[in-house]
């Protein structure tokens, strides 16, 4: 009974591509073909549309095992479908033939539709390309970047159908495309998803997918360290690329150290990167140098590609960003002027970084205490003016505190500025060590607390029952 | 592989607005497995509405609740599903939360077949204007994985859809976590011994606050000692510390007033005491009150007791 029961699900519509799932009850190709045809026609002009729909309707024809099914034939064929599929080969041959040709009849052309029609236009393609080629076949990744280019080619914005229904249709061909399917192939039609995107502005919409890229290039064998490594750093460098050219500077920034310090680079650490990682690791510094919210250097050093980046010099300046100071970077900047304007990086502007680094050192010495304005000017190299009123200190201190590298509390009064928390520069077994004894301490005092607590539960338990007890006493006494 | 799913925009209509995710509680994942194990001898799967709420905000779909739809399956390509069922149970739902809408329906096997078309179809229409999604759960793995449909061809026949995959998460609400863990913790405790559920039982009276407050606390005092012991380990040299933990904690620590000057060490120990003291000098003050607060209600009931008596 099982087994037929079991049998009442089982059926030759359903595939499973990728990770998507196609149903189609009793598909005729002929229909399918028309279907396809039609809309495709639309783009095409007026004079012509006649008889290319017709071209292809007979191909289609001529190509379909019985050409003309009356309902009982229909059912006979359901039942024999896996054979006569697996048996006609020709026919499956003619199919082929019939979709090569309408592929490269809609290359470069501007398909028009509502995005419902689209929707489903693209998922009949899909579905078709995906039935009769094997992932393995050689036509097939032309196939479908053919299909590709054609979901995303448009001429303006404002056109019909939407941006957001292609995005949708490519992000289906993506999911559907066959385990087997090569990964330069899925590659291809994700960069492609995401440079058409960016080119629109849309960052948001692919966030997800620039969030899981590079678990994806890991996944499909181009993580560092292993043959498809330069593919893998192309890909990256042209997702950078369009995120710096649309200022994405924050997004591109991530990206790259989530490239360079994925974990197979990290365990090749011995291994001299390549030269396409070495010139990710110069954009890494520069980008990590330019933005204004980036403060944090010394979590840079656990990268490995970073110490060697396609210009040494940067190296050497992101050293003096870690432990160096002003003056250090003075000269720098001096002898190095071409560097800094290669990377397009403000000499001004990094030694603000610098100097509010420098501020973040000296407070983060005296977390708890009080540091006085004349230390802060000192550590600052500032030359205040006589009626200044320590206005610049202050300037300085809330840049840092809006930086979030330290907080804290100034007082006027005083001249002076309370620590709360600031950022350690580099994080050393020192500050381990200090982080162990503060635990320490919490601990300590949560045991006491602990105490009180589990004291204050056991007196509270015992009185409380005495008053149910005393309550429902006083019940029974009514009762009687 | 993992699918991708993009975030696409908000669209004013309905019917096309995407879904970015779909969000599942606890509860409606068991009472699916619950319903699984509950089946008939000659069925291997089983169906069943998904109730929940749609966000606007950010085009996720929360499953907050599930029931089971019976079907019968006649041979080979044929199947009844009980629609009266669904309906009736519907209407109790929604009499008892009417915020919880269809939103989809799940089915207990992780390959769909050519029903599941014909079934999205009638849970598209319960769940109009809206799209409705499909919740597949392997009872073996217990893996769940959701999708959305999409037509195939330019004029959409029902039997002719695309099932794509969308990110799909459990997620625990702060209001459902004391539920599950009383729950988990009797599954736990089944593989112990009787001795684990006294203890449970010692629980249940779900509890005034000091005790939840006791809870609590232990429970802080545990992931401490994990902590410190990563910590040490760090600090002594033993294994490697990742920076941004460590960036993290002493954020952390600074946040808690007794562990916050850690400079004026000799000074510390006696603000920390300051701190417990005061803490403990108010809890004291709490319980008299409670006391008394009681003592008093014991008077009163006793008195008016009494007064009945005379």
């Amino acid at each position: 009974m099982s087994v037929e029961q079991q049998g009442a699900f089982e059926d030759s519509y359903t595939q499973p591509y990728g990770s998507a799932y196609f149903i189609s009850v009793d598909p005729i190709f002929e229909e399918q073909i028309t279907e396809a045809v039609s809309l495709i026609a639309r783009s095409r002009p007026e004079n012509v549309r006649v008889s290319y729909i017709s071209q292809f309707a007979a191909a289609a024809k001529a190509a379909s095992p019985t050409p003309a099914l009356d309902s009982e034939e229909q059912d006979d064929q359901v039942q024999e479908k896996k054979e006569i599929e697996e048996d006609s080969d020709e026919t499956k041959q003619a199919k082929r033939k019939v979709i090569r040709d309408l592929l490269s009849s809609i290359k470069g052309l501007r398909l028009e539709g509502t995005d419902k029609e689209f929707e489903g236009f693209a998922n009949l393609l899909l579905s078709l390309i995906l039935s009769l080629f094997p992932s393995t076949d050689v036509d097939f990744p032309t196939l479908i970047l053919i299909l590709s280019d054609a979901l995303l080619f448009s001429a303006d914005r404002t056109a019909n159908p939407t941006l957001s229904s292609r995005y949708a249709s490519l992000a289906i061909l993506f999911n559907s495309l066959p385990t087997t399917a090569s990964p330069s192939l899925r590659l291809t039609v994700l960069l492609k998803l995401i440079t058409y995107a960016s080119t629109n502005d849309d960052f948001t919409v692919i966030a997800p997918a620039l969030a899981r890229l590079e678990s994806w290039l890991l996944e499909w064998g181009f993580g560092p360290g292993t043959p498809g490594e330069e593919e893998g750093n192309a890909a990256v460098a042209s997702v950078v690329n369009s995120l710096v050219n649309k200022s994405k500077f924050v997004e591109a920034r991530e990206l790259l150290i989530a490239h360079l310090s994925s974990p197979s680079a990290v365990e090749g650490k011995a291994a001299t990167p390549s030269a396409s990682a070495a010139k990710l690791a110069s954009q890494l510094i520069t980008l990590s140098l330019s933005l204004p919210t980036i403060y944090d250097f010394s979590a840079l050093s656990t990268i490995p590609s970073v110490s060697t980046p396609s210009t040494p010099r940067l190296a050497q300046l992101l050293t003096i960003f870690q432990n160096g100071d002003v003056a250090a970077f003075e000269q720098f900047a001096k002898s190095n002027a071409a560097v800094l304007d290669e990377h397009k990086l403000v000499a001004e502007q990094l030694e603000t970084k610098l100097k509010l680094l420098a501020l973040a050192e000296l407070c983060s010495k005296k977390v708890g205490e009080t540091v006085s304005y004349e230390e802060i000017a000192e550590a600052l190299k500032l030359k205040a003016g006589a009626n200044d009123d320590g206005e610049e200190v202050e300037t300085w201190v809330i840049d840092a505190i809006r930086a979030s590298l330290i907080s804290g509390r100034l007082s006027q009064s005083l001249a002076s500025l309370h620590v709360t928390r600031a950022a350690p520069r580099s994080f050393t077994t020192e500050h381990w060590t200090q982080l162990a004894s503060r635990l320490q301490g919490w601990r300590q005092s949560l045991d006491a607390i602990l105490d009180s607590v589990a004291k204050g539960v056991n007196v509270g338990g015992g009185e409380g029952v005495g008053a149910v007890e005393v309550s429902q006493e006083g019940a029974k006494e009514e009762s009687a | 592989m993992s699918s991708l799913t993009l975030a696409l925009p908000s669209t004013s209509l309905a019917s096309t607005r995407p879904v970015s995710a779909v969000v599942v509680s606890p509860l409606p994942l068991a009472a699916i497995l619950d319903h699984h194990l509950r089946r008939g001898n000659d069925q291997d799967r089983v169906f069943g509405t998904l109730l929940g709420v749609r966000s606007e905000a950010d085009n996720t779909v929360q499953v907050r609740n599930a029931f089971g739809v019976p079907y019968q399956a006649q041979g080979r390509g044929e199947v009844t599903v009980d629609m009266d069922h669904h309906k009736s149970l519907l209407d109790l739902h929604l009499k008892i939360n009417p915020n919880e809408v269809v939103v989809g329906w799940y089915a207990t096997s992780p390959q769909l077949n050519s029903f599941s078309a014909l079934i999205h179809n009638f849970y598209t229409a319960e769940s109009s204007p809206s799209p409705a999604i499909h919740l597949t759960l392997d009872p073996t793995t217990l893996a769940f994985t959701a999708y959305t449909a999409s037509p195939i061809g330019t004029s959409p026949r029902p039997d002719h859809l695309a099932f794509i995959p969308v990110d799909s998460i459990m997620r625990l609400h702060e209001q459902e976590r004391a539920g599950i863990d009383l729950l988990t913790s009797n599954l736990t405790s089944l593989s112990n011994s009787a001795a684990a559920s006294k203890e449970l039982g010692a629980d249940l009276p779900v509890s005034t606050p000091l005790a939840t407050m006791y809870r609590l606390l232990t429970k802080v005092s545990v992931m401490l000692d994990q902590v410190l012991e990563y910590v040490r380990a760090v600090a002594a040299g033993e294994r490697e510390g990742d920076e941004r933990v460590g960036r993290a904690l002493l954020e952390t620590v600074g946040v808690v007033p007794t562990a916050s000057q850690p400079q004026q060490a000799q000074k510390k120990g006696t603000e920390t005491k300051g701190f417990e003291e005061e803490f403990n000098a108010h809890l004291a003050d709490v319980l008299m009150v409670s006391y008394l607060a009681n003592l008093v209600k014991t008077q009163t009931e006793l008195s008016s007791r009494l007064n009945l008596l005379v």
